[in-house]
């Protein structure tokens, strides 16, 4: 169905977004909104989202172009950004449905129903797994995006669901599943929240100073000089520090007096010997004196 | 060229003995400074040429000025990053005999009066200077840079690379007092410079007040890293900063100033200057010992240069400035080391000539700035 160009198609659906949709129409500016509203009706959004992601368009969340695969598959669905027009002639809808139904578009650049069926199978068979999407990195960066894609397409999705055939037991089944995914990615959110936060108190604010300086020397280093001072500085194990300091690869250790790696935890350079704060007997020197 | 390695340890300093013409005491730090040990070492230089350890002291912090105490041929001073000045015995091992705690931040300079021979100065990012007594744990006497106008912001010449951990900021290091001394004609008199880009002259006889010093703006809005006192004309000074340049001042420029109470933006004119002699900021300068218009420096640039003062010929002013001079009145360019050039040291001894130098390269180097 994702390929299907019928008008009457279109129409319909543009009818049921608007009937399933308006409802959220407020709630589609804010993506805070939503999830408030989310957690209100209990159901997280990405439980909404995953209790549907058999039908077809249920990569449009999983993907990162939203817009694109919105396009290829339900082209009524582009338009939820103008729901005062809509709904203001959602009205007359019923009465255009016939006259739209007989109609008969000829349109000489529409791919052949062979290739929409041989397109379909293949949008089928290719549906990712939401496992497989998820890579840490993908899913940290991408977290707040995924709330906000969700609301624009929330009618998308509604309709999706009426018009699909899902039996009540699939559903059900779906549900566990999505509490074990849900359950899943807040343990990898909530440890790699972690992750974060320990990196960022790793570096304390002398460590930051210390990274901003030696990032200017790096890029003091780097201005123009004279030949002979270029190879210099270009060869200079300060500056070399200066750079891998700047990069995060090293930086201070205030506690033990050393610059270390954060990465493998090795000193880089000097290690610390502690010595004692005292003095030498001088009496015989005082003497002497 | 002699020269003598110390591994793991950047040089910040080095002395010439006033007692013997062949030891050096080199203050140096780990990691470059930034944070580690530091390590005052104590070399000789044999009959062949070589240049040995006889002794060493390994410290908590990183050490970044050295000064021989002159009344003792065995003694030395250090400056420490953790705000401490430290005396060694070199017949000891292992601690200081004595260790001077007042300053609160990283003591930069320590040096020693050359004519009332029982006190020393310090001076440190603290923003203040202090004199001491080596039979003194409490200091005799700080003394407080008060500049009229603490910053003016000249045009911003190429880069301020300039003391170990503020590089980039120049209003961060404004308090910070990078180098003092006694002149070397006036026990009474010190000269400081400060990284506010004034160089201040204090006479320890006035009471603390700001009238005790005089201020004048000499590095164009950059941190003034060095300072001092020509050895044979006695209102001449020479510094150094983190515009590149190094200027000649004549002291008695600021009497008059002081006297028409007129001007009072502290800005006097220099009556000479070394524009451009380094390519990045001159972090040491020190007048010869044997001529009154000799001048050594050292450069971020990683060189050391020996200059002509052409602004006098010894005697009276010639009316030249080394801008006349398509060298700019370079004698002398010694290119060896490999990284940032600290501390250099003209040797009182032998032939007129020989200079002491060390690096960020743990490098030390005895050289003569006038054998080609």
């Amino acid at each position: 169905m994702s390929c299907q160009t019928n008008p009457l198609q279109q129409l319909l659906s543009k009818k049921e977004q608007i009937e399933t949709g308006s409802s959220f129409m407020s709630s589609v500016r804010g993506a805070s909104h939503q999830q408030k509203l989310g957690q209100r009706h209990g159901f997280s959004p990405e439980q909404t989202f995953f209790t549907n992601q058999q039908g077809s368009s249920s990569s449009a969340f999983m993907t990162n172009d939203v817009s694109s695969a919105k396009f290829l598959r339900t082209p009524s669905s582009q338009r939820p950004n103008q729901p005062s027009n809509i709904h203001g002639n959602s009205e007359g809808t019923e009465s255009w449905l016939p006259q739209f139904s007989s109609m008969k578009i000829n349109d000489p650049l529409e791919f052949s129903s062979e290739y929409k069926n041989l397109y379909n199978n293949y949008e089928k068979r290719t549906q990712p797994s939401p496992y497989l999407q998820f890579s840490p990195s993908t899913h940290v960066s991408t977290r707040p995006q995924l709330f906000r894609r969700e609301t624009t397409d929330y009618q998308h999705f509604k309709k999706l669901q009426l018009q699909s055939s899902f039996s009540a037991p699939i559903q059900e089944a779906a549900n566990e599943d999505m509490v074990q995914l849900d359950s899943y990615f807040d343990l990898k959110f909530e440890s790699l929240e972690n992750e974060l936060n320990e990196l960022d108190d790793s570096l304390d604010s002398e460590q930051r100073e210390l990274q901003k300086v030696a990032s200017n020397i790096v890029e003091s280093s780097s201005a123009p000089r004279s030949p002979g001072l270029r190879p210099k500085l270009a060869s200079s194990k300060f500056i070399g520090l200066m750079r891998r300091i700047s990069d995060g690869v090293v930086t201070v250790k205030k506690t033990e007096n050393t610059l270390y790696s954060p990465v493998n935890g090795e000193i880089v350079g000097n290690e610390y010997f502690p010595i004692q704060n005292k003095v030498n007997d001088t009496k015989h020197l005082n003497a002497s004196q | 060229m002699l020269g003598y390695h110390m591994k793991g340890f950047s040089g910040y300093g080095v002395q010439y003995s006033p007692f013997f013409d062949n030891k050096l005491a080199v203050a140096t730090g780990a990691n470059f400074g930034l944070v580690g040990n530091g390590k005052v070492y104590l070399l000789e230089i044999d009959s062949k040429g070589q240049i040995h350890e006889t002794n060493s002291f390994l410290t908590q912090d990183c050490l970044f000025d050295v000064a021989w105490n002159e009344l003792h041929e065995n003694q030395v001073l250090v400056a420490q990053g953790d705000g401490s000045l430290r005396l060694f015995d070199t017949t000891l091992k292992d601690y200081p005999i004595e260790i001077f705690n007042e300053h609160e931040r990283e003591v930069f300079s320590c040096s020693w009066n050359l004519i009332t021979k029982n006190t020393f100065t310090s001076s440190s990012w603290d923003g203040t200077v202090k004199i001491w007594s080596p039979l003194r744990k409490a200091s005799l006497l700080t003394l407080v840079p008060h500049p009229l106008k603490v910053m003016k912001n000249f045009d911003q010449v190429d880069i301020p690379i300039s003391n170990q951990k503020a590089h980039t900021a120049i209003s961060k290091n404004k308090n910070c007092i990078y180098q003092a001394q006694f002149s070397p004609h006036d026990p009474n008199l010190v000269i400081c410079c400060a990284g506010n880009s004034y160089t201040t002259l204090f006479d320890l006889r006035q009471p603390s007040t700001s009238n005790n010093q005089q201020n004048f703006f000499s590095h164009s809005g950059l941190e003034a890293l060095t300072c001092d006192f020509n050895k044979y004309r006695p209102n001449i000074v020479a510094t150094g900063g983190v515009d590149n340049t190094i200027r000649i001042w004549d002291l008695r420029m600021l009497s008059k100033q002081f006297q028409a109470g007129t001007q009072r933006d502290n800005s006097i004119m220099c009556v000479n200057e070394i524009k451009k002699g380094h390519e990045l900021a001159v972090r040491k300068v020190s007048w010869s010992p044997h001529s009154s218009t000799t001048l050594l420096s050292t450069s971020y640039d990683m060189t050391c240069c020996v200059w002509q003062d052409l602004s006098s010929n010894g005697k009276a002013p010639t009316g030249k400035t080394n801008s006349t001079d398509f060298r700019r009145g370079c004698i002398t360019r010694f290119n060896q080391h490999s990284e940032f050039v600290f501390g250099a040291d003209w040797s009182l001894w032998g032939q007129p000539g020989f200079i002491a130098s060390t690096a960020w390269d743990g490098n030390v180097f005895v050289w003569n700035a006038f054998r080609k």
